[in-house]
């Protein structure tokens, strides 16, 4: 084997050297802006903005065409089309107007905007159920006054004069198309309407407003406006309590506060610190958005403004390689700031958080690739990237789909569909982050199951969550015996042998597979007492039309899971005689055989084919492109150390973010 | 979770609402200024895996029994056991046109080969699966584009579910451009109406402020040294970014809520039919507020697989089906009556129609739109590019000679009839005759007079 190696990976300067030559790996050609991926767009958002949670706009973003290599993160199949555009800009819009209308979250992201509102002196505090308190109509209920009609709860506040927020703690019982509406109004005046999203007094949900209130007595209100009662339930509003809070009274921001902030700001939003022509350009965006009245106090409505422009502006919405100066090798470096966000985004799927912009400022990221990328590994926020890594290697998106035929299949329903997806995706967590190797991740008799997922595989469980188990290793071994992966490809009553051969050989194995043919030969006819094998066989085995395909590629590899029913279960015999499912397969580094799906794991997990393949899913993955001619010696080099030393997939993905391909840019550009 | 309410859209995440004036919409009729006349409309939806037809031995059971004039009372009685008799009622406005075919054999995938000449009439490139492209644009991009005032782009719809192998085949904004389509009404709904059908004037002013500082980043960028690739990425969008664009007209109340109840579940097998009506009525309703000249519909992907319900029993996937066996391959056990089932699954796909030419004679721009059914292919079993299904209803404001049904004998390259429906609907050449050179340029020009009025 170690001769063919040789060989494929001879140098630049044409001679051989040894397989360990990192020296000879080349920098494959690369797109200098790669969009965000919707899920990218979710995290960043949420940090950029410091939200608790993914907004979850992009549900409502238009999709992606289907990418070369199956993953989503590929800058070819990221664009911008009038339909995203416009996207982008109704959730610049929601997101920007959550900001400033939310004093809270407003106060922690501009603290420059003194009269945003500092709290100062005590709340005055009113419960709704208490005597201070008159409601219009309703009744007590549990600790605040259920508003059961159109109405509102008010009481009197007296106060200093200035700057106040008034804020009312509610939450609703939601029935009809519509959430529940409230407002607060001043005096009988209407200030702001809102949406009531929170069901239950403990996550009940304040809303407020700031006014500015002359000294003497007010009455604040909060009111409920589209009272509801129809078939799906009654909808009311409930009201805790109404607080008036006195706010500091500072000075109007200065321009240099102002100019803080769009820096401080810009860093986070284009991930680098922002050029001067830039900070002009977001500071005249926030004079415009001060002459356009939103909130009512204009330093609010220029971060509203700027907020849209950062949102939408191209530094945010790709991820973009700026630096043009050429080594001497004639290849360009990624800056400390560029290489913190393509690691960002590649192990953690969001933009990089404080500590990595303070070490790009620092110049360390660059220094010690290979420490960030392993210190980010360990991170929890690895996982979930981790997690849709084999998402989509295993086209768990598909598993929503699984359809059964309950007569022969009592034990499945939909619900067993995420599930097995679900499974799926903790088999390869668990593989990755817990140091398996590519021989482990293909020959481990384990899963994770629960009580409705266990009698798939002879067990039983009491648990509602997944749980480790071990699997008897005469029946199971590693991700290819796990229920999804059978099931999926599948019909509803027989197994599907042609499908699970077609996936593992495109999927796992890289094999190049022939298009199928485009014209369907005739129907054989039916013969009865055959063996789905030997069904198979008969159409598409030698000496049939078939022959190229399937009968060294699609039908052995397929055959070896003839065990496994449709939904993934052992059988023993099929058509009253004992299962066959031995075979053998060319792999690029030799021809192996197997008597059960146990062996043919075995067979896979000790192939060049398998090593290479996933070491080319993972660089495709981590480097959001399609590995190209140059990228052949990378991926060869690191599926030899795996097949020869048995390394950690996780050793392998961190390699291929440290190495010179991720760090620099291949000057040619994107593959034309 | 409960439905994403039209409300809790229009008022953003926090649930504030901003209080905005209102305004009329600033839109403004663009047919006027554009093309001097009543503006005209091209839909296409395209189903895949053929119809049941006569072929490879089956009987006929899709186009009527006689060509000619197409009546109500023919094709109720006479053709009543074909698949196009469900669009009986619309007899008058149709016109059937068999004997066509695609002029690129299939090298590789029938399938993905046919979706992918189905509206470009160009030469496919040589990759496989999903990376097989069509190498020129499509029709509805060419509508699209001849009348910049409506935007320039086509509506591009797409009703799963999706297999994660063959997706999207149909739109192209040019040789290997593949144009993403939406699954879910409700976006591409929101989309078409804006933030609440007005347009604010400080709204306005804002985005046009916040767009001219992407313009001019976006042009530091465009001016840097930039490989091919990253320029027409970064064009792309700078080309999607407009400085207005709002819909003064809606669904009704019920309507919005149907749709709303239906997002991010746009792709599941059962909501197939349901969610393909809700994608017709915004292109019926596209199309009376000239928002834009074209549109698609792709129902489903390049080896749909959507099981059906028809008379309360699930079928086995249509792709199945289409082979009349068990398998996406070659070989596996007959399903019985395939042939049968096969047709009642036409008979489906053209019920799904006729509510696309309900709602445009709702809207009262049926007659100046010519709306398209077609197909990746001719029939199943055989995947032949001959005897494509071409259903077309409306006249395109009268260039069409309607209530007909033509055999063109097999032989006419379909590039013909993209370029006739074209001109239809106002294409022109650059000297400003009709287009007749649609599709690749080997295919000699011409139209199908047979058709024109």
């Amino acid at each position: 084997m170690l001769v063919t190696l040789l060989a494929l990976v001879a140098c630049k300067n044409g001679e051989p050297k040894p397989i360990v030559c990192t020296a000879c790996d080349e920098v494959g050609p690369s797109a200098r802006f790669t969009r965000l991926t919707h899920a990218q767009w979710e995290n960043a958002v949420r940090d950029l903005l410091e939200l608790d949670a993914a907004p979850g706009l992009s549900s409502a973003f238009i999709g992606d065409t289907l990418s070369e290599g199956g993953f989503d993160n590929d800058a070819d199949s990221l664009q911008v089309s009038p339909e995203l555009w416009s996207d982008y800009q109704r959730a610049a819009e929601q997101l920007a107007a959550d900001i400033v209308t939310d004093r809270d979250r407003y106060a922690a992201l501009v603290p420059e905007d003194g009269l945003g509102g500092v709290d100062a002196g005590d709340p005055l505090r009113v419960e709704a159920e208490a005597p201070e308190a008159t409601p219009t109509v309703g009744q007590a209920f549990g600790d605040g006054w259920m508003v059961w009609s159109n109405g509102d709860v008010h009481a009197d506040f007296d106060v200093q004069g200035g700057p106040h927020a008034l804020v009312g703690r509610v939450y609703a019982t939601q029935a009809g198309p519509d959430l529940a509406a409230a407002e607060i109004r001043l005096d009988g005046t209407v200030l702001q309407a809102f949406d009531v999203s929170a069901v239950t007094e403990g996550s009940a949900q304040e809303i407020s407003v700031v006014a500015d209130l002359s000294a003497g007595t007010h009455t604040v209100a909060v009111a409920f406006t589209n009272d509801y009662n129809g078939a799906d339930g009654d909808r009311n509003l409930i009201v805790d309590w109404i607080e008036v809070r006195p706010l500091a009274v500072g000075d109007a921001p200065t321009d240099a506060e102002r100019d803080a902030w769009i820096e401080r700001f810009g860093l986070r939003a284009h991930r680098r610190p922002l050029t001067d022509v830039e900070l002009q350009q977001y500071a005249a965006l926030f004079e415009a958005g001060e002459g356009l009245e939103l909130t009512g106090e204009p330093f609010k409505d220029g971060v509203y403004t700027v907020l849209l422009g950062f949102l939408q502006s191209p530094h945010f919405l790709y991820r973009t390689e700026l630096s043009e100066a050429a080594d001497e090798e004639g290849r360009i470096a990624l800056d400390d700031y560029e290489l913190a966000s393509k690691l960002s985004f590649a192990l953690w799927n969001t933009m990089p958080d404080d500590a990595l912009l303070e070490a790009a400022a620092n110049g360390e990221i660059a220094a010690d690739l290979a420490g960030t990328a392993a210190a980010m590994l360990e991170d929890p926020r690895s996982q979930a990237v981790v997690d849709h890594f084999h998402h989509q290697l295993l086209n768990l998106d598909a598993y929503e789909n699984i359809f059964k035929d309950t007569a022969v299949f009592p034990e499945w329903s939909p619900a067993l569909n995420e599930l097995m997806a679900e499974e799926a995706r903790t088999y390869g967590r668990e593989a990755v982050l817990g140091g398996d190797s590519v021989f482990a991740f293909y020959t481990t008799p384990r899963t994770w199951v629960n009580r409705d997922l266990a009698p798939l595989y002879g067990l039983t469980s009491t648990s509602d969550t997944l749980e480790p188990v071990e699997l008897d290793p005469t029946q199971r071994a590693g991700i290819l015996t796990t229920s999804g992966f059978l099931s999926l490809n599948a019909q509803a009553r027989e197994l599907d042998s042609i499908h699970r051969g077609v996936f593992v050989n495109l999927r796992l194995l890289c094999s190049d597979l022939p298009p199928p043919p485009g014209v369907v030969p005739p129907l054989p006819p039916p013969e009865p007492g055959l063996t789905n094998r030997e069904r198979v066989e008969r159409h598409t085995g030698d000496g049939t039309c078939g022959t190229g395909c399937h009968s060294t590629l699609i039908n052995p590899v397929g055959f070896a899971f003839e065990n496994y029913d449709a939904l993934g279960k052992w059988r023993d015999t099929d058509a009253d005689r004992p299962v066959n499912a031995a075979g053998k397969f060319q792999f690029r580094d030799g021809l192996r055989w197997w008597s059960d799906p146990v062996g043919f794991s075995a067979a896979v997990g000790d192939s060049w084919d398998a090593h290479a393949c996933l070491v080319r899913n993972w660089m495709r993955f981590t480097h959001g492109r399609e590995p190209t001619v140059e990228d052949e010696h990378l991926i060869q080099r690191l599926a030899f150390q795996s097949t020869a030393e048995d390394t950690p997939i996780r050793e392998l993905v961190l390699e291929l973010v440290s190495t010179d391909a991720f760090r620099f840019r291949n000057p040619e550009g994107a593959t034309e | 979770m409960k439905p994403f309410s039209r409300r809790a859209f229009l008022t953003g995440v926090g649930g504030v609402t901003l209080g905005l004036p209102f305004l009329e919409s600033l839109r403004s009729p663009a047919w006027a200024a554009n093309d001097g006349g009543p503006p005209r409309y091209a839909f296409f939806m395209r189903n895949g895996n053929g119809v049941q037809q006569a072929d490879n031995g089956e009987p006929e059971r899709f186009w009527p029994h006689e060509t000619g004039t197409l009546t109500t009372a023919l094709m109720s009685g006479r053709d009543s056991d074909r698949a196009v008799s469900e669009l009986a009622g619309y007899a008058d406005q149709l016109t059937l046109v068999n004997g066509t075919r695609f002029p690129f054999s299939s090298t590789t995938c029938g399938h993905t080969q046919g979706g992918n000449q189905c509206l470009t009439a160009a030469r496919i490139n040589d990759e496989t699966s999903h990376l097989t492209l069509a190498l020129g644009e499509s029709v509805d991009n060419l509508i699209a584009r001849s009348f910049p005032n409506n935007g320039g782009e086509p509506l591009t719809l797409y009703t799963g579910p999706r297999s994660g192998y063959l997706e999207e085949v149909l739109s192209y904004r040019g040789s290997e451009d593949l144009r993403s389509a939406e699954d879910d009404p409700w976006n591409a709904y929101q989309r078409m109406v804006g933030a609440d059908g007005t347009l604010d004037q400080l709204l306005g002013d804002r985005r046009r402020s916040v767009n001219d500082l992407v313009r001019e980043q976006m042009q530091a960028l465009l001016r840097r040294d930039l490989s091919a690739r990253d320029r027409q990425r970064l064009d792309l969008h700078f080309q999607a970014i407009r400085d207005f664009e709002e819909l003064s007209c809606r669904l009704s109340e019920d309507e919005e809520q149907a749709m709303a109840s239906m997002l991010g579940l746009g792709t599941l097998n059962d909501n197939r039919l349901t969610v393909a009506q809700m994608h017709l009525d915004l292109v019926a309703l596209a199309f009376s507020c000239d928002f834009v000249r074209a549109a698609t519909l792709q129902m489903g992907d390049g080896n749909d697989g959507t099981e059906y319900t028809v008379n309360g029993t699930r079928l086995p996937r249509f792709h199945h089906i289409s082979h009349r066996i068990y398998s996406d391959g070659a070989d596996g056990d007959p399903i019985p009556n395939a042939d049968l089932l096969h047709h009642e699954i036409d008979r489906l796909h053209a019920q799904t129609f006729r509510h696309l030419l309900d709602r445009l004679s709702e809207f009262g721009v049926l007659e100046q739109s010519i709306a398209v059914w077609t197909n990746d292919l001719g029939a199943g079993v055989s995947h032949t590019y001959r005897n494509i299904p071409w259903v077309l209803a409306g006249s395109g404001g009268g260039a069409l000679q309607t209530g007909q049904y033509v055999d063109l004998g097999g032989e006419r390259p379909h590039a013909h009839l993209l370029s006739t429906i074209a001109s239809a609907v106002g294409v022109t050449k650059d000297d400003g005759s009709p287009i007749d050179d649609f599709g690749d340029p080997s295919t000699a020009p011409g139209r199908i007079d047979e058709i024109l009025a």
